[in-house]
């Protein structure tokens, strides 16, 4: 297309644009490249140690030497991939439903729900360890009420059915967000035909609202689930992995930088966590696209 | 103005009750707890750590500030939140401007290559090897530097979108006014798409604030940390005092809490924007 800036004007446009090109390819293209190269190498994280191509063997580490710790692994990712996908999207439903209402203090509660948008998960980390502390915490003293005690983070059973509760608590104002948009478009028509049709509260979301908002469906589960098969900040504050909360992510980062740093391997790990985070979304895709096909005719 | 919008629903009394009691429990008790802790000696929180302070401790917060350093830790945060922010909005605009209007060759590929960027993993693992390579590893300015991609890129959707409202008759007038383009650029079209830059700078500046594993991987030195990673040491060191913890939580958390609810709008389409990439 035509430039309307010539000469040296048009020579300025390079110049400024250089700088935002060098920084996206050194920092946003050949990482994304580097890690399927760093994976065929012994790579560590010591200084001075030399590097060399060891072809698959990080891969035959992970898939045999190591096959239980990647199965561990694997069924605690789908743990929580799943457990935040499932239960944040159906908390949200139910959110977005009444928040969408009319009744006092509406705003309020959204408000709330919200806030954590803005807390880092150093912050929400450190309050639920806080409230959940197995002595002295809120929900210690709860439990104690009923006369019984629990490790929490510390229970090899209850750490990641609370680490994906506070996954979710951290997330699900933005997954409510974009269903209260969704209801927005619903024309109101149809819910007012529903009630004369004299059809209960729930009976109408089901049917005549949660059709209506396929595409917020769509938006909010792969957003879950490819955010979920990659997050691990918020479970290497709560427990570092440890207590079957060791997700693809965790493994991948404390094979990489605790201890001697592994990057090879550690890369190794961050390619297959990659390819399924890929697979399972472009499942999903498919899968929810025709779904809101077959929704709206 | 229509009635049906206006009335309070049939059962408002019943959504009231089991709407409030949810968010009351789960998002409003947990911060007043905190609160309430933060203001109750060691004592008193190994007692009575449901009532109410007595007496007040205000202490905690003044203990927490000096033992957990805070002080240079804010500054920390501060300088790597402004700075990047501000050096990455620059840059998506100069890039999204001539992409935007294809004023020069192959603006079509790279437009789709730096949409593809949104997608990129973060990849850890070779950003940790090229900031040794590159002198990035363990200081400042390298800190600051390997946090530009993911806000300009961002930035860069946006800008793009905003631009393309911007009538090109604007740009052959300033053209034959004989404007400079750098000055162009800064005076006249950076202004006009002020919402853009406000959704840029609060979802670059909410990324960077709360980063904890980016301090991890790229920087040693304690004193070089920011108020994420600060915080998490002094949770290390100081485990099972949480009158001080919970003190140290309230301030770090305090700086995003009030933007919040002062500019609750623009952090909600920041956030919710943002959400593409996580």
């Amino acid at each position: 297309m035509n430039n309307v800036f010539g000469g040296r004007q048009r020579s300025l446009i390079y110049l400024t644009m250089a700088p935002g090109l060098l920084v996206f390819l050194l920092f946003g293209v050949i990482p994304s490249v580097a890690t399927l190269v760093i994976s065929f190498t012994d790579y560590l994280a010591i200084p001075g140690v030399p590097t060399h191509f060891v072809g698959f063997a990080n891969y035959i580490q992970l898939f045999v030497s190591n096959a239980a710790g990647l199965k561990e692994s694997l069924l605690d990712t789908l743990m929580f991939a799943g457990g935040v996908t499932i239960f944040q999207n159906l908390i949200a439903l139910w959110l977005a439903n009444a928040l969408t209402k009319k009744f006092p203090g509406v705003r309020l509660f959204r408000t709330l729900v919200f806030m954590p948008i803005v807390l880092g998960v150093t912050v929400i980390g450190l309050m639920w360890s806080l409230l959940l502390a197995p002595s002295g915490g809120p929900a210690a003293a709860l439990l104690g009420l009923f006369g019984t005690s629990s490790a929490f983070f510390g229970s090899s059973k209850l750490a990641m059915p609370l680490v994906i509760f506070v996954q979710i608590w951290a997330n699900l104002g933005f997954t409510t967000v974009v269903y209260i948009a969704g209801i927005h478009t619903v024309p109101r028509e149809l819910d007012e035909a529903a009630k004369i049709d004299g059809a209960s509260g729930w009976k109408r979301f089901w049917r005549v609202t949660f059709p209506m908002i396929a595409p917020s469906v769509t938006v909010n589960v792969i957003l879950a689930a490819a955010g979920s098969l990659r997050t691990y900040d918020l479970i290497y504050v709560l427990t570092d992995g440890a207590n079957h909360t060791n997700t693809l992510g965790m493994y991948m980062f404390n094979t990489a930088f605790q201890g001697s740093g592994d990057l090879g391997l550690g890369a190794a790990i961050g390619m297959l966590q990659f390819i399924i985070t890929i697979i399972v979304v472009f499942a999903l895709q498919r899968y929810l696209t025709h779904r809101e096909e077959a929704m709206s005719s | 103005m229509r009635s049906s919008q206006d009335k309070l629903e049939k059962n408002w009394v019943t959504l009231l009750i089991v709407v409030g009691l949810v968010v009351v429990v789960f998002y409003f008790g947990p911060l007043l707890y905190v609160v309430n802790i933060s203001l109750q000696s060691q004592q008193q929180f190994l007692t009575h750590a449901m009532s109410i302070p007595h007496p007040f401790e205000w202490s905690n917060f003044v203990q927490a500030w000096q033992q957990a350093s805070m002080g240079a830790y804010f500054l920390n945060s501060i300088l790597y939140t402004i700075i990047p922010t501000i050096v990455a909005l620059m840059l998506s605009v100069c890039l999204a401007f001539p992409i935007s209007r294809r004023y020069i060759h192959a603006s079509r590929k790279i437009h789709a290559l730096l949409t593809s960027g949104l997608f990129f993993p973060v990849a850890y693992i070779p950003l940790f090897i090229e900031a040794r390579m590159l002198h990035l590893y363990d200081n400042r300015p390298g800190y600051m530097i390997l946090h530009l991609q993911d806000a300009m890129v961002f930035g860069f959707f946006l800008f793009v979108g905003y631009f393309r409202t911007i009538p090109r008759e604007l740009d052959e007038s300033a053209v034959i006014d004989g404007c400079n383009y750098i000055r162009y650029l800064a005076t006249i079209i950076s202004p006009l798409a002020k919402p853009a830059f406000a959704t840029m700078g609060i979802y670059a500046a909410i990324q960077i604030w709360n980063d904890l594993i980016g301090p991890v991987v790229f920087l040693a030195t304690p004193s070089l940390f920011p108020l994420s990673r600060g915080l998490f040491v002094f949770y290390g060191t100081n485990a099972g005092e949480w009158t001080l913890l919970a003190a140290g939580v309230l301030i770090a958390a305090a700086p995003l809490v009030i933007a919040f609810l002062l500019l609750q709008r623009y952090f909600i389409e920041g956030a919710t924007a943002g959400a593409l990439k996580s």
